[in-house]
């Protein structure tokens, strides 16, 4: 029963998806369905807190050596939550400023700065994947530096303007277009797969 | 004299003639047409102005569907056909658009009305092609689960980076050190998620088998509960029960950066040995990709997101592109179910490219037949 129900709703969802596709008259029926989804997903987030709440409460029960962080993460969490909520029931109080702040001023820089680092790690893996220890890694080099100069070409180096605008064009579309269709394909399988119940390792086992 | 009479009147009429054309040629056209391949719940108003914008200005309509109360909307005359779609919402409402033009003094002109009644189809012919072709895709994958099943031998290229997993994860028992497991940082509705769930299996079996610490840090909460089951599940058939621990996968955060920031943590802190990336990735594949090597993991990624393909090809020890993510699954398996769907993909594959060069074939002759009929979208 643990398995064939999930396998069951699999098959008859999957065939109600394909079905929405080509029966006009089921299209009210697919928006149904992406309400429950978000609703599911809602429900989800109890799942996720009490996965975070567990996974760090045996941090600190273990007495894991980078236990602080676990400290921090449950600090924050319901400094947030307390806040968050006393903030919802009183409207323009200081609890919905200081949520609002907390918000804006640190968790939004945060995750900025992440988001800056990635400049970084550009130029650390441009740098490991252009050096040229192969004629691949030497094409890639080539290729590369030619792209960077045709972004910023001017007078009489236009010409690397023109390089950049065809391997853009042509190499580099042509080679979208086959990962494209192959993935295309990838993903149509699986679906199938799924949906005949020929694939069943994401539901924990093979059998 | 009546014979001269008649033919000064026959002269005056042929001279009138065209003024009287003139004055009978319309200033728009315009149609109520039923949109094809839906439910009735739209209907499209075509509308194009035959006066010139100097003698007609703008085009006011007056819009009924159903028992909705009459909108007026007015069209400025740019001399250009207008598409307009109208919502009807179901089937058998009626529509009628009443037209008006605006002319150059300000007075209003009748041009005429057209009505019709919405009606739905029960067949979406734009979707048919893809219908046809996905039974042949079940049609083959039958077939070649069937000769899978028979013990035909079916031949599966090497797949590098599939084949330094084992590989991968000795060295991290050698070592002593985790592995780490990235699902994506997409939901269960992601294909490519489902594909990476599919490949935790044998990744977990092995690391119990090995006794290897592991870890999941998983981004979405749906996706953790299936993570938990899958590695609970692997570690049940590897006979080791006793290892499994519910936090090995667990929800390290929900925003795209604070994942990043706590897997990034995770990985500085814990100094894994192998670190799978798999699944759907954002801008956070290479902040991972490149904390994983800087900490000295073996990276073994995929993805089907093209534009994340790039930093992980850059970056990574090994890359799956595209669909060799999807074909992991059945490659490490080796079971005839899945080898049989996998070849069944390769066959509609080759299908498509011989269908491709065809109607390049033919188009080169100026023939438009196979790509109108097979490869162009209807929509």
């Amino acid at each position: 029963m643990k398995r064939t129900l999930p396998l069951a709703l699999a098959f008859i969802f999957g065939l109600i998806g394909i079905a929405v596709q080509i029966v006009p008259a089921l299209k009210g029926f697919l928006n149904t369905m992406l309400d429950w989804m978000a609703i599911i997903g809602s429900f989800a987030l109890a799942l996720g807190v009490s996965s975070l709440t567990r996974h760090h409460m045996t941090k600190i029960r273990r007495k894991h050596k980078d236990m602080f962080f676990s400290y921090v993460t449950f600090v924050t969490m319901l400094f947030m939550m307390i806040i968050g909520l006393i903030g919802y029931f009183q409207p323009e109080s200081l609890y919905q400023r200081l949520f609002g702040n907390m918000y804006n001023y640190v968790r939004v820089p945060l995750d900025a700065s992440m988001f800056a680092l990635l400049a970084f790690f550009i130029t650390s893996a441009a740098y490991r994947a252009f050096r040229a220890r192969t004629w691949l890694a030497t094409v890639l080099l080539v290729a590369g530096v030619v792209v960077m100069m045709g972004r910023v070409a001017f007078g009489p180096f236009m010409i690397f303007n023109d390089i950049t605008a065809w391997l853009m064009k042509v190499p580099t579309t042509a080679a979208m277009r086959g990962l494209t269709i192959g993935i295309g394909l990838g993903i149509v399988a699986t679906s199938i797969k799924i949906v005949l119940g020929i694939e069943r390792s994401y539901l924990g086992g093979g059998e | 004299m009546k014979t001269k009479k008649i033919m000064i009147i026959l002269w005056a009429l042929l001279f009138c003639l065209p003024v009287a054309a003139e004055e009978r040629a319309p200033l728009a056209n315009f149609e109520l047409k039923d949109t094809p391949n839906n439910a009735g719940e739209q209907v499209e108003f075509l509308f194009v102005p035959a006066a010139s914008p100097e003698e007609v200005p703008e085009f006011l309509l007056h819009i009924a569907i159903g028992d909705e109360p009459v909108k007026e909307r007015r069209l400025v005359n740019a001399g250009k056909e207008i598409f307009l779609p109208l919502i009807t919402g179901e089937a058998g409402v009626p529509v009628e658009v009443r037209v008006e033009a605006v002319m150059d003094d300000g007075s209003l002109k009748n041009l005429g009305t057209s009505s019709l009644v919405s009606r739905g189809e029960w067949l979406n012919m734009n979707s048919m092609k893809a219908f046809i072709l996905g039974l042949l895709f079940i049609a083959l994958i039958i077939f070649y689960v069937g000769r899978a099943k028979k013990g035909k031998d079916l031949f599966i290229r090497k797949i590098p980076g599939l084949e330094a997993i084992d590989d991968a994860l000795g060295r991290a028992t050698e070592m002593g050190r985790p592995v780490f497991y990235v699902p994506g940082t997409s939901s269960m509705a992601d294909v490519a998620t489902l594909a990476s769930l599919n490949i935790l299996r044998p990744v977990a079996r092995q690391v119990a088998k090995y006794e290897t610490p592991f870890s999941v840090p998983v981004k979405d909460p749906i996706v953790v509960s299936v993570a938990q089951d899958v590695v609970k599940e692997a570690y049940m058939a590897a006979g080791r029960p006793d290892l499994y621990d519910d936090g090995i996968a667990y929800l390290a955060s929900m925003g795209q950066f604070d994942y990043s920031g706590a897997v990034s943590g995770s990985m500085m802190r814990e100094k894994p040995a192998t670190v799978f990336l798999l699944g759907m990735f954002y801008a956070e594949s290479l902040i991972l990709a490149e904390t994983a090597n800087s900490v000295g993991a073996i990276q073994i990624a995929g993805t089907d997101a093209s534009s994340q393909l790039p930093f992980f090809i850059a970056a990574c020890d090994y890359t799956l592109i595209g669909e060799e993510l999807y074909a992991a699954s059945a490659y490490m398996s080796r079971e005839p179910l899945l080898l049989g769907t996998l070849k069944a993909q390769d066959i509609l594959k080759g299908l498509l490219l011989l269908l491709f060069v065809t109607a390049i074939i033919f188009q080169l002759f100026g023939i438009d037949f196979v790509m109108d009929t097979f490869l162009k979208p209807e929509w």
